[in-house]
């Protein structure tokens, strides 16, 4: 049975037509899934679902067979943009996070670990600075740090790269596949992206959605094996296929629904 | 620092000297007898002292930037005394009983001072439980309200359409169902400041970014930890604004508090000389009002940089 199963899920906002329609996907414990597709295909949408922030219209998403109702720790989320509190220091930010999922510890306990968690996302000396005083990258580093404090089971990402510059971007890029591969217990993951080159380098499937159809329109198993270096992968065949077998379904999917709309009409008609 | 452009240093070069020209001009104005009005013995004092005061302080905390704003302020405050002094004492184009010379104004405010300082203290306990209490309340009700979207939903119309009221509308109201006269006054300076708490803490709360609101959920943070890690931290910054506001209001309904029977007080004092024609106890009043009003909103102001610095 898979960890994370999302059943003919779909979901609109409003009255406005439907962002996803029937959306299937089972996630096995342990995988790292990228989440991709051009803006507006509703990949944010499907992890908030996921998140338990929005409730699908129809269907349902159930993590190791419970289905899920609202947000819970065994999910961990990172937001594109940044979601510290910054009110709080980095330190303080973090220690809320070890104290949301460890009721009842003590908090020099909680000081020491939220220090260890900084360290992991290799950040040092930030512990009592606001997050107003960190550069982009380093907040969204604390922000992780954050997220690995509740212990998830289940890690969410949306877009968390995607404010970055692109030097940053790689380097972050790395420390995810690294933390990811080093895990222990081991993380589900569920990475949103709309970077093509970024899905592929993490994940090891590549979900793509449509902007047109709110389908999944391709499910791709990405293998790369050993140690991923980026030079080499980039310029590998492997990687070169994947990536346009991405394009082209990106390229199917418009097709399809420019065929569906397409009706002619005497002029004058409807005067 | 990076270079400044020629011109705008010699502008600074000579607004740092303004002052104590305008200075040894007020000195030398206020030396000779005016033709009309009394000698400006106090008033030559108040103003060396001020100056000696300024210089004292530049020495002990040579902060650039102070020093630049008490130099500013030295400007305006000086070039207002001479200006204040010289219409009074070398013309009579204004009504002596609605302008007095500033000379007069000086000594009366000393004069005064004691009465008023004894006066002040009731009014102070007023102001200050009545504002106290719009804060808790008003923070309070709008925390409240806002978590739960259909009550908010219902009452806020009638917020809107409360909260324009003038207070002094409660007046009668306050005297008939309150127990005595001080609780109908502490009710007026309430009302008055509670409006601008609770319509700021509403807003604030609204702005509180979705990002944050759903990294809270994530975090399962709820009820009293939700609002006190993250609501209330969230609305602060707004919830400041009003409540600088609701202290002004709280300080301009003192005055129409004291109105209600009460004999003592520094609004009282203010408006009992107003009622004899004393213009010059209103001015000294007055004068002694907004003494009270820079040290409270100061104070609030300092409260505010530290809760506050977080924000960018």
């Amino acid at each position: 049975m898979s960890y994370l199963k999302i059943d003919d899920v779909s979901f609109g906002y409003g009255d406005r037509k439907a962002v996803l329609s029937h959306i299937d996907l089972s996630v096995e414990k342990g995988s790292f899934v990228s989440l991709l597709g051009p803006s507006g295909c509703g990949k944010s949408t499907l992890l908030r679902l996921i998140a338990g922030l929005e409730s699908p219209h129809a269907g349902s998403i159930a993590v190791n067979g419970l289905p899920i109702e609202g947000p819970g720790l065994d999910r961990g989320m990172v937001f594109q943009d940044y979601s510290l509190f910054p009110w709080m220091t980095v330190g303080e930010n973090i220690e809320l996070g070890l104290r949301q999922a460890n009721p009842g510890k003590k908090s020099s306990q909680c000081r020491e670990l939220a220090s260890e968690f900084l360290e992991l996302v290799n950040l040092r000396n930030v512990y009592g600075s606001l997050p107003r005083q960190l550069s982009g990258g380093m907040r969204q580093r604390a922000a992780i740090a954050r997220t690995l404090a509740l212990g998830s089971p289940i890690l969410l990402l949306d877009e968390p790269f995607g404010a970055l510059d692109p030097v940053n971007r790689l380097a972050m890029q790395d420390l995810l596949h690294d933390l990811c591969q080093h895990a222990d217990p081991v993380k589900t993951v569920v990475f949103v992206t709309h970077d093509v080159e970024e899905a592929l380098f993490l994940g090891d499937r590549v979900v793509v959605l449509g902007a047109a159809s709110g389908h999944v329109i391709a499910d791709l198993p990405v293998a790369f094996p050993g140690k991923r270096r980026r030079e080499q992968l980039y310029a590998s065949d492997e990687f070169s296929k994947l990536r346009n077998a991405i394009f082209e379904s990106y390229h199917r999917d418009v097709q399809s629904v420019l065929e569906e709309n397409i009706s002619i009409t005497s002029i004058g008609q409807g005067i | 620092m990076a270079p400044q452009p020629r011109s705008r240093t010699l502008l600074h070069t000579i607004l740092q000297v303004v002052p104590h020209l305008l200075w040894l001009a007020l000195v030398a104005l206020l030396w000779h007898q005016a033709p009309y009005g009394p000698r400006p013995m106090v008033l030559l004092a108040l103003v060396a002292a001020i100056e000696l005061a300024r210089i004292a302080h530049a020495v002990a905390r040579p902060h650039a930037l102070l020093r630049t704003t008490w130099n500013d302020v030295a400007i305006l405050l000086y070039a207002s005394l001479l200006a204040w002094h010289w219409v009074t004492g070398y013309t009579q184009r204004l009504d002596a009983m609605f302008f007095p010379p500033a000379e007069e104004i000086a000594r009366l405010f000393f004069q005064e001072l004691p009465a008023m300082v004894r006066g002040a203290g009731g009014s102070i306990a007023k102001l200050l439980t009545g504002f106290v209490l719009a804060l808790i309340l008003g923070i309070g009700s709008g925390v409240l309200l806002s978590l739960n979207e259909r009550l908010s939903n219902a009452t806020i119309p009638f917020a809107k359409a409360l909260g324009p009221i003038p207070p002094v509308i409660y007046i009668p109201y306050a005297i008939c169902f309150l127990p005595n006269l001080v609780s109908a006054q502490v009710f007026v300076i309430f009302i008055g400041s509670y409006w601008p708490v609770f319509l700021s803490t509403l807003s604030g709360l609204q702005s509180v970014s979705r990002t944050q609101l759903d990294a809270a959920r994530t975090l399962e943070l709820k009820g009293p930890e939700l609002v006190r890690r993250v609501l209330l931290p969230g609305a602060s910054p707004m919830i400041c604004t009003g409540a600088l506001q609701g202290l002004i209001f709280a300080f301009i309904l003192l005055t129409a508090a004291e109105l209600l029977g009460s004999a003592s007080g520094i609004g009282w004092y203010v408006k009992n000389s107003a009622d004899f024609g004393d213009f010059q106890r209103v001015l000294v009043g007055v004068a002694f009002v907004t003494i009270l009003v820079f040290a409270a909103t100061t104070a609030t102001g300092r409260i505010e940089k530290r809760l506050l610095k977080w924000c960018e």
